[in-house]
């Protein structure tokens, strides 16, 4: 439900209160009756249902654009990781780099899985906080400009600041980039129009 | 006298409330406790249904919806009719007397 609906039946429920109140019932008696009287959540759900279909698919929509966008960002990770060895590899000559990356990739992998678990054992992990979507949008934005960042310093930037690596990049990665523009264009939208629908305008 | 069938107080329901709201603007919980008493308590609206049928006519454009501050200091949600909906209201209002109509007649 939107915040709107939901602080409509917050105000209902008051006013049942405060009725049942007048009539003679302690606080707790008139909260009991009048969440009684309100109905259930999944019956008041399927009634608002009817009327607000966007807003309930855009709410449905919303938990599964986040996985994708988790999803896309561990995805990034291990590449911009991978280019960090790269880098490491150019410049310090080190010999067997896929195995020392795969095995630095794991533990950070490990490491990152320790710590949110570990914060959700001491309930510590709010869930909301962590995938909120302007914040994933910016993390993927990042983790794009670090493998710029690293594809140009492999092309012995700043030395020579060779612009067509960048080219050849795109050329070759167009599709996906073209396809991760989209998909972050459709997460904005929908983060604004949820955003949106929480507003409330009071007049005097 | 029995209860009203569940089916005429739904095709009711929009022409009373907009009767309502002809009145004066008001509030979900105003509306069911006017209707009740209007109806000598045949009609009660179920508290939690009420709600999308306003939010169904105000998509109609049929009723408009603010915040206001009420007087005791809590937010609420008010309701008016709008012009489109004064107009379908008068439709109603004749639907329902030529209904009465041809029942009395019989």
């Amino acid at each position: 439900m939107s915040r709107d609906n939901v602080c409509e039946l917050e105000s209902h429920l008051w006013d049942e209160m405060e009725t049942l109140q007048r009539a003679g019932l302690s606080p707790e008696e008139a909260f009991i009756i009048a969440k009684r009287r309100i109905g259930k959540v999944q019956e008041l759900t399927t009634e608002f249902e009817k009327v607000h279909k966007s807003v309930f698919f855009r709410n449905k929509m919303i938990p599964y654009l986040k996985g994708m966008l988790v999803f896309l960002i561990f995805f990034k990770s291990t590449q911009v990781v991978s280019g960090i060895f790269w880098l490491f590899d150019d410049t310090l000559k080190i010999e067997n780099n896929n195995i020392i990356s795969v095995l630095i990739i794991t533990v950070l992998a490990v490491a990152l899985f320790t710590f949110f678990y570990r914060k959700h054992e001491q309930q510590r992990f709010h869930i909301h906080r962590w995938t909120r979507i302007p914040k994933l949008i910016l993390m993927v934005i990042y983790l794009y400009a670090m493998q710029i960042m690293i594809i140009l310093t492999l092309s012995h930037y700043p030395a020579e600041i060779d612009f067509s690596t960048i080219k050849i990049y795109i050329a070759h990665n167009e599709k996906e980039l073209l396809a991760t523009a989209l998909f972050l264009i459709l997460s904005l939208l929908l983060n604004y129009s949820a955003k949106k629908a929480k507003r409330m305008k009071v007049v005097s | 006298m029995d209860k009203l069938s569940k089916e005429l107080v739904g095709a009711s329901s929009i022409p009373i409330i907009l009767s309502v709201l002809s009145e004066q603007e008001s509030y979900g919980y105003e509306i069911i406790q006017k209707v009740k008493e209007l109806s000598d308590g045949q009609i009660t609206y179920a508290d939690g249904t009420l709600y999308p049928v306003l939010h169904k006519l105000e998509k109609k454009k049929l009723i408009e919806s603010y915040w206001k501050v009420s007087e005791s200091g809590r937010k609420r949600k008010y309701y008016s009719i709008s012009d489109t909906g004064k107009t379908v209201l008068d439709t109603k209002k004749q639907n329902w007397i030529l209904m009465n109509q041809i029942i009395t007649k019989l």
